[in-house]
């Protein structure tokens, strides 16, 4: 079976060829519909952008994706498995938007990151895994480490997070998906107001993950990075509206097609 | 009301270990100035300290929390909604505490329900629910019981604390810190960044339910206390307090729960000393704190105007030269 390739991360993913599929899925807030029959195949090592209007339900997928959201309908399935299997095996790395965080929370630089590592440390064996991450075991410490140096944030290891800017703040976040070594990375407009090393820095980060056959799905609006950096171009407007190579999906037409269809009333 | 726990064994083993501590206790008032160790040499006084303490322990680490999630209302609305099951466990005979455990935690679980399944939002559906329940609460109690037991559900009655609710207040404390300690990881990560939880596969639904059963334990615990009124003033002071001193969530719980005591202990003698109600005394001593820590916070505006002040001092200094 697939299935227990990714259970095992020893084991690397050659039988699954599909970090995401989603057939009929559909999504809703109180009865009103923010996707409908979403349709959609991400191939396993894809540099995925998703783009399209605002309230085009671009977030919604990626509540669903990380389960925060249960799908009215469909079949969803991440690393071929259902997502509660895929999230205990830590399939699925988020970075959150910059509104979605408390920035007075009381934790440290080292803290978010170590956190990456809590999936990790929940099912191993031992009376550890039960312990505030104080006791977290020295394995875990290191993953973390060297994440905060690939990010380039090790000096900010015991600052408060409110006490970052813009790019190190998202960096902070990048570095605990690295902490996590997930199959998937999904980012929340990850490039929305960062300095420009530290896009430099992300953005190398990103496609060093996908180099080494893992999948990143990107919400954003920055549509020149999208052509620069992404293979694979998922247009959303309510549905799925159009999927292929950046160099098919970022002509105009294509653009017209979906970001004029959301202003329309859905039949 | 003499059997809060329906295994007697338990109950006698939390009495041995409540009467070390009380014994302990009394040791250390003994240090304090002649005329507060005056003031604990009654056995009541020295019961009454350690229930206080402990309580002023649990919520303190407990209210951290209820200030990080902005739960303020939430520990509002339980608190008064225990009291339906304060006065139906009187009329069955029940231990008060779990009468009041199960009507605060099915208030707990309405708020949620009524919050997921309708568009109600999560303020109005707290205000519904813990008006109704308070509203049921003041009726039973109306047809059954005398005032003074009322009063002291509402404004708690730390003076009156018996051996056998000072051993089941010590046990449910035991408890909410073990349970903290277990699911910290949870906690931190279902207050900060949900999501991020839910993706690493946690259940986050299934740790909301349980900090609101956590927080109607702590509640519970501290109605003789404090009371219903009052216990959501312990839920919220100690830890805005902290929130200003520190930027870290175990300091912070530290601080809180050091806020929690020493509100506690302050407030009990002072209480005492000016004959005046404990609950209220303890409460007031936590606001002093809590204006005190905001005055001399690292933002606050002593430490402030110190800073501007050296700052200008450099200046003078350099345009002397």
């Amino acid at each position: 079976m697939t299935t227990t390739a990714c259970i095992n991360p020893a084991t690397r993913p050659t039988s699954v060829a599909h970090a995401v599929e989603a057939h009929n899925v559909a999504a809703d807030y109180a009865g009103i519909l923010a996707l409908d029959q979403v349709n959609l195949d991400i191939q396993v090592g894809r540099f995925t952008a998703i783009i399209g209007p605002n309230g085009a339900g671009k977030s919604t997928l990626l509540k669903l994706l990380t389960g925060t959201k249960r799908p009215l309908c469909g079949y969803l399935r991440v690393c071929g498995l259902p997502i509660a299997e895929a999230r205990k095996a830590n399939a699925v790395a988020y970075v959150p938007q910059e509104t979605a965080i408390d920035w007075d929370y009381p934790i440290t630089v080292q803290d978010v990151v170590l956190s990456g590592r809590y999936g990790h440390s929940r099912i191993e064996g031992g009376f550890r895994r039960f312990l505030p991450p104080a006791f977290i075991g020295h394995r875990h410490r290191e993953i973390a480490q060297r994440a905060m140096q690939a990010m380039q944030i090790e000096d900010l290891a015991q600052r408060p997070i409110g006490a970052l800017s813009g790019g190190q703040k998202k960096r902070v976040f990048l570095a605990r998906s690295l902490a996590q070594e997930p199959r998937i990375m999904l980012l929340d407009e990850p490039l929305a107001g960062v300095d420009r090393r530290s896009e430099g820095i992300i953005l190398e980060h990103l496609k060093r993950f996908v180099a080494a056959g893992q999948t990143v799905i990107m919400v954003t609006h920055d549509l020149p990075t999208v052509r620069d950096c992404a293979d694979w171009v998922v247009l959303i407007s309510g549905t799925v509206v159009g999927v292929g190579e950046p160099d098919e999906m970022l002509t105009p037409e294509a653009l017209e097609r979906g970001y004029h269809r959301g202003e329309r009333t859905p039949a | 009301m003499s059997t809060y726990l329906p295994i007697a064994g338990l109950m006698d083993f939390g009495t041995t270990i409540a009467e070390y501590l009380l014994r302990g206790l009394a040791f250390l008032v003994a240090y304090l100035p002649a005329p507060v160790a005056k003031a604990f040499e009654y056995q009541f006084m020295i019961r009454a300290l350690l229930t206080a303490v402990i309580v002023g322990a649990v919520c303190g680490v407990l209210s951290c929390y209820v200030v990080l999630k902005r739960w303020a209302l939430l520990g509002d609305a339980i608190s008064h909604a225990v009291l339906p099951g304060v006065a139906i466990a009187y009329l069955l005979g029940w231990p008060m505490l779990i009468g009041a455990f199960i009507s605060g935690g099915l208030t707990a679980l309405g708020i949620g329900f009524i919050q997921q399944n309708t568009r109600i939002k999560e303020d109005s559906a707290m205000g519904i629910m813990f008006t109704a329940a308070f509203a049921l609460g003041i009726v039973i109690i109306s047809r059954i019981a005398t005032s003074t037991h009322l009063m002291h559900i509402l404004f708690g009655n730390v003076l009156g604390v018996s051996m056998s609710v000072l051993v089941t207040t010590l046990y449910s404390g035991i408890l909410a810190l073990l349970l903290v300690l277990f699911f910290y990881k949870q906690f931190l990560l279902y207050t900060f960044d949900p999501t991020h939880a839910s993706a690493i596969g946690m259940r986050t639904r299934a740790i909301h339910y349980g900090l609101m059963l956590l927080l109607t334990l702590t509640i519970v615990t501290s109605l003789e206390t404090v009371g219903v009124i009052l216990v959501v003033a312990m839920l919220i002071i100690p830890g805005a307090t902290a929130s200003l001193l520190t930027h870290r969530l175990p300091t912070m719980m530290l601080i809180s729960a050091g806020v929690g005591v020493a509100s506690a202990t302050i407030g009990l003698y002072t209480s005492f000393r000016l004959d005046v109600a404990s609950g209220g005394m303890i409460v007031l001593v936590a606001f002093a704190l809590f204006v005190l820590a905001g005055l001399a916070a690292p933002v606050g505006p002593i430490r402030q105007s110190l800073r501007r002040r050296v700052r200008a001092g450099h200046r003078n200094g350099k345009n002397a030269e």
